[in-house]
């Protein structure tokens, strides 16, 4: 029965991966047939000449550079947020005073759009840690209020149980908060993943710092590549999901580490 | 009042429009076993958590009860993403696991120690439950329908269990059942049926 199960899910697992690649072929399809009807490469280049571009991209030099560039002021600005936005729904859980007063920071936050806080930053700091802000202040909110929510939603009778046995806030936060904020900190992170990727890209192509993937496609404009400019955009959504598939691959190990506390 | 004796006076608890507990006076013995029974809604579990102070009675007064008071709850509320060894040691962080093996082997759960509790069976988890509560530091230890789960057998084995290990404590359980009454060999108190 079980072993039968197991056939079914993998079954549908490939049946799942043969339509989205079937989606995806007649998508590539209508593509090319656009840019051939339209046969202005300026405005849309085929996929095949972008795909060409792109494994142009390895052989230019450059781009390993780049990569790092923008990964890692991302990657610093997520980190970042991820922690800051822990902790403070933490104090927030703790006391209602910290909340409050938290309020209007993460509502400004969250209201503001990137575009002003790009050039907001741009007066404050340098270009070259752009993205490194823009991506904390995209993930500070997402982490905040889905850790804080997390928090809140605790099972009550599993609080009574605690409160009985006398457990510390420590052992509280090992057995009882962090596997409750298991999940909502998990989606938060795959939501926060994504802006972090697209709002750092965009304040980088705002702010122009030098060496960085934004800076790549704000020339592409200028020099009006629209094949250079997909093939970058490509390069983009291959590192940040693969970024997001380790974060998160990363974030589960942790978890399951801690279970076996 | 009686030294060794835990007295409860005209207690009184109602949620809302809905009188639960109605001028309740009964008394248990200090460091015995016994039985609480009643109909469903007489109000025992609303009295364990009065007693437990989980809940404030409306009125009545509560004398005797000697702290700290541990409680089994009708609900196992084990962490089930974590080993059973962890569920006992959060509770009771002194227990060695050498202790703590002893205890589960009495229950025939000595190859559990190390699996996560989502992976047990109702009534594994019931006695662990129980062992949790019995290896926690208590003066007073409440144990609301403790055997709920268990099969004939185990639930004998659970009682034996108990009363080698009560050690003293006061023991209010909370049952449906009079034949766990007779088990342990506790006197029975019985809550008036709801009107």
């Amino acid at each position: 029965m079980l072993k039968n199960i197991k056939v079914l899910r993998t079954e549908s697992k490939l049946f799942r991966l043969f339509e989205n690649l079937l989606a995806l072929a007649l998508a590539l399809l209508v593509w090319q047939l656009a840019a051939l009807k339209i046969n202005e490469p300026i405005i849309l280049p085929t996929p095949l000449r972008v795909i060409e571009r792109f494994l142009q991209l390895f052989s230019e030099g450059g781009l390993p550079e780049r990569i790092l560039f923008s990964l890692t002021r991302i990657a610093q600005g997520f980190f970042g947020g991820l922690c800051v936005g822990l902790l403070l729904a933490v104090l927030s859980s703790a006391s209602h005073t910290v909340e409050v007063l938290l309020r209007p920071y993460l509502f400004t936050i969250k209201s503001i759009p990137v575009a002003s806080f790009v050039v907001l930053a741009l007066f404050w700091f340098t270009a070259g840690p752009i993205a490194r802000v823009i991506s904390f202040l995209m993930v500070l909110p997402i982490v905040y209020t889905n850790v804080l929510e997390g928090i809140k939603a605790a099972d009550p009778a599993m609080l009574e149980m605690a409160e009985v046995y006398r457990m510390n806030f420590r052992r509280r936060l090992v057995y009882l908060y962090v596997p409750t904020v298991k999940t909502p900190l998990l989606s938060a992170c795959r939501i926060a993943l994504g802006l972090a990727w697209k709002a750092g890209i965009a304040a980088e192509i705002i702010g122009i710092p030098d060496g960085s993937l934004g800076e790549r496609l704000y020339l592409s404009k200028i020099w009006v590549e629209t094949d250079t400019l997909l093939a970058y955009t490509l390069v983009i959504i291959a590192v940040s999901l693969l970024f997001e598939k380790l974060v998160l691959l990363f974030m589960r190990l942790l978890f399951r580490l801690w279970e076996k506390l | 009042m009686e030294e060794n004796k835990i007295k409860i006076t005209d207690l009184s608890k109602a949620f809302g429009e809905k009188q639960v507990l109605s001028h309740l006076s009964l008394s248990f013995e200090k460091g015995k076993i016994s039985c609480l029974m009643g109909a469903s809604g007489s109000g025992k579990t609303t009295l364990l958590r009065i007693l437990l102070g989980l809940e404030e009675a409306d009125g009545g007064t509560l004398e005797g009860i000697e702290k700290p008071i541990v409680c089994l709850f009708q609900e196992d509320r084990l962490f089930e993403d974590f080993s059973v060894l962890t569920n006992i040691r959060a509770a009771s962080p002194k227990a060695s696991p050498q202790e703590i093996l002893l205890h589960l082997t009495e229950l025939e759960l000595g190859e559990e120690l190390k699996r996560p509790v989502r992976k047990l069976s109702g009534g594994m988890k019931r006695r662990v439950a129980l062992i949790r509560a019995v290896l926690a530091p208590s003066e007073t230890l409440l144990l609301d329908e403790p055997f709920k789960g268990l099969d004939e057998e185990m639930a004998k084995k659970a009682a034996d269990y108990l009363l080698r290990h009560q050690n003293g404590r006061t023991v209010l359980l909370v049952t449906h059942e009079k034949k766990d009454a007779e088990r342990l060999g506790a006197k029975t108190l019985y809550l008036p049926s709801p009107a």
